[in-house]
């Protein structure tokens, strides 16, 4: 039987580790060391995904309470105070001196938590988990974790930190908690369908929201709140949403691309309200043993929706949906396994389930961020090699210092991207636009 | 639209049953509750806690309710059980009533400016065709625990079943509480079980039109209830009045225009009180003919009828097993 650390045990053998490695970083937050076994929790970014993974924490089984919020607005913080306090009540102790407002907001709300819920736009990801992790907190951050090369780079580093720190680390990609994906891809590792050797992953779909400009906006704010449609917070849907299939793959397959190359367009968002990113990707991924995948992602109105995974082996085939679905076919297209879905729970809530119980037991159980980062890049190779028309490469696009992110974040600071007299933005043009 | 019912209750005689009466707001219209128990078992603000987590769950008044959120989403998502348990319920009836009750019809619903935001003109019959292809429940699949969207735009609508489903909520928490004798009534909906202190079942008056054309009702008949639910729909309350036009709130999801139906108002009896509300729902597409038909395959429903005849008198009819729980 598994020893049961209490928390207090968790934070002695943490210091000594601490210690021995040297980091020269203060011991696991104070918090921890009190009488008090409540979970405290901040959520940096209050918008709707943030509002959802502070439910989903506040649900778990373990004693846990909220006592910080951060956002770059105050409007999306008070909705999400208020939701959270009608529906959690005791558990939600967020004074108004814990409500944080701004650029910098993340680091003050930080410092009051035990587990950090890095829930912004992509964009921040990058800084606000590596101000988690140096402070020493365990961490849920949604994915992507970046839009960009230099992010990803930076994430790359924190995780190892991370590791080093023994701090838990999970990454929003629930299908990696889902029990279908879990049990069939299990069956695939061990052998089910031979060696996998092409797959096609798919998000099409509809669109998502639209925050036209408003009066008195500055540029800065006006991309902060439409984020979806600029690249320095979302990173294009192939990005933002596809990562989701992206990853499938990469746990498929057991690694990740060595080159890409697609095309994409602006084929149905092609007005003022849609920034600079399109609204279609087909890629091709080539891994090391030669493997391809073809991934194709759209928001069209009006369209089929197709949001699925599936995968081709030297022993048969394998269909992956999020819709509780898994099936495994012989090479004779016999039926070998078929995941019975009822009962399943929902892997929104497992991610905090599972995350929440390690931490209140003192175990260090979740390293997810380097996976995360890996096929987040994945996600932005795909842009890069569509935005280029290039064949591009894993390792040269991951070397590239070509960060979207703003020199200076504050509310009458310029973004990189800039709309024309017409209100129109810039887009990459295949064959013209640079992207390494 | 629901037929509000008005219900019935003696004072108590025996001293060991006290009679509470909870009422409040819920769901976009009104709640109440008769019960008799030794003492205080349950108060409004347990039950306005239960209603919370049901509108947090299916109100589409609630911007941040799941079903909002299912709605915004081009592709599905995972429902909660209170969800899932109305899907499953909305996916029986919507077979067993050859699509006649239909979950998907929220555009429509809100082309006829009949969901949270006015409309400035009625649709034209392009607008309608357009809509036409999201509505239909062969464009959603539920796996286990999520809903899959196979086309962006189908949007969901639960107000034709999730009162009644809210009723079973209610009653399932009374007697788990130990009330065995109560009646819960949510918007029309309602479920009694058990008997008054002197031995009565509960009494449920049952509303109608005046007239066609008048929303003035009047009490038709009085129904004793134990052990069963009730659940009313109607078109002469929610309408909207267009010229000399009446177009009622209950969308044919096969045309996507309000029904011209004679049915004024349908109230079915069943063991569920959230099938009731669903086959409610649909018999009022049906017309009076058809909905006979329709009852003659369903043992456990009973259904009364309030419809304009050919000579456009407001009349009514019930089933044979319906007639056996009225009082007059």
């Amino acid at each position: 039987m598994k020893n049961k650390h209490d928390r207090r045990d968790f934070l002695k053998s943490t210091a000594m580790i601490a210690g021995a490695t040297a980091i020269g970083t203060a011991p696991i937050s104070g918090v921890f060391a009190s009488n008090d076994d409540t979970i405290k929790i901040a959520l940096i970014g209050c918008g709707g995904r943030g509002t959802g993974a502070a439910f989903q924490a506040l649900s778990t089984k373990q004693n846990i309470k909220i006592v910080a919020l951060a956002d770059a607005f105050r409007d999306p913080l008070d909705e999400c105070y208020t939701k959270l306090a009608d529906r959690f009540k005791d558990k939600v102790d967020v004074p108004e001196e814990h409500k944080f407002v701004g650029f910098d907001a993340y680091k003050k709300a930080i410092a009051l938590a035990d587990v950090v819920l890095c829930v912004t736009p992509p964009g921040f990801r990058p800084a606000h988990f590596a101000e988690a992790i140096k402070q020493n907190k365990h961490v849920f951050i949604e994915k992507p974790v970046a839009v960009d090369a230099p992010g990803i780079r930076q994430v790359l580093a924190t995780a190892e930190e991370a590791k080093n720190k023994k701090l838990n680390v999970v990454v929003g990609l629930q299908r990696r908690y889902q029990n279908n994906y879990r049990e069939t891809i299990k069956q695939i590792q061990n052998g089910a369908i031979g060696k996998i050797q092409s797959g096609q992953v798919y998000w099409n779909s509809g669109g998502v929201w639209v925050r036209p400009r408003t009066a008195n906006q500055t540029e800065m704010e006006y991309q902060m709140r439409n984020w979806y449609y600029f690249n320095w917070l979302c990173g294009d849907h192939i990005v933002e949403q596809h990562v989701h299939q992206l990853d499938v793959a990469n746990w498929v397959l057991g690694g990740y691309p060595v080159s890409a190359q697609g095309t994409g367009s602006r084929a149905w968002r092609t007005g003022k309200d849609y920034g600079e990113i399109y609204d279609n990707h087909a890629v091709e991924f080539t891994y090391a043993d030669g493997s391809v995948i073809y991934s194709q992602c759209r928001h069209f109105e009006g369209t089929s929706n197709r949001v699925d995974e599936t995968f081709q082996g030297t022993g048969g085939k394998v269909y992956l949906s999020a819709s509780n679905t898994g099936i495994l076919w012989d090479k004779d297209g016999k039926e070998i396994f078929s995941h019975k879905g009822k009962g399943d729970p929902n892997p929104y809530q497992t991610e905090h389930d599972e995350l929440f119980d390690a931490i209140a037991k003192g175990e260090y159980k979740f390293a997810d961020a380097e996976r995360g980062a890996k096929s987040t890049f994945t996600g932005i190779l795909g842009r890069l090699a569509t935005y280029s028309g290039k064949v591009l490469k894993w390792d040269e696009a991951l070397a590239s210092d070509i960060s979207l992110m703003p020199e200076k974040l504050s509310w009458d600071a310029l973004p990189k991207v800039l709309p024309d007299s017409d209100g129109l933005y810039p887009y990459a043009q295949p064959g013209k636009t640079k992207v390494i | 639209m629901i037929l509000s019912v008005c219900f019935c209750s003696l004072a108590f005689l025996e001293q060991k049953q006290t009679h509470f009466a909870i009422s409040g707001q819920a769901q976009g219209t009104t709640y109440s509750i008769s019960y008799y128990h030794e003492t205080e078992k349950i108060t409004k603000r347990q039950v306005d806690s239960i209603l919370s987590v049901i509108d947090t769950s299916m109100s589409l008044y609630n911007p941040h309710s799941l079903i909002s959120e299912i709605n915004q989403s081009p592709i599905g998502g995972f429902l909660d059980p209170h969800f899932l348990k109305v899907m499953q319920k909305s996916i029986q009836v919507n077979k067993e009533t050859d699509g006649l009750f239909d979950v998907t019809v929220a555009p429509l619903v809100s082309v006829w400016g009949f969901s949270t935001e006015k409309i400035k003109e009625l649709p034209d019959s392009n607008l309608i065709s357009n809509i036409l292809p999201m509505v239909g429940m062969q464009n959603i699949r539920l796996k286990g625990n999520y809903l899959e969207k196979l086309k962006a735009g189908v949007k969901i609508d639960l107000n034709g079943i999730a009162p009644g489903y809210t009723v079973e909520v209610l009653a399932d928490y009374f007697i788990s509480k130990g009330v065995k004798n109560f009646i819960i009534e949510v918007g029309g909906e309602l479920r009694a079980e058990g008997k008054k202190p002197n031995g009565e079942s509960f009494s449920v008056g049952i509303e109608g039109p005046i007239n066609a054309t008048d929303t003035q009702v009047k009490i038709k008949h009085i129904a004793l209830i134990n052990g069963k639910a009730l659940a009313t729909s109607g078109s002469y309350r929610h309408y909207l009045q267009y010229g000399k036009e009446r177009l009622t709130h209950i969308i044919n999801p096969k045309t996507g225009y309000p029904i011209q139906s004679e049915i004024l108002s349908a109230t079915v009896l069943s063991d569920d009180a959230t099938l009731a509300d669903g086959y409610a729902s649909a018999l009022m597409v049906m017309g009076v003919d058809d909905a006979f038909q329709f009852l003659n395959k369903q043992p456990d429903l009973e259904a009364y009828f309030v419809y304009k005849d050919r000579q456009d008198n407001v009349v009514d009819t019930m089933s044979n097993g319906f007639k056996a729980f009225l009082k007059n």
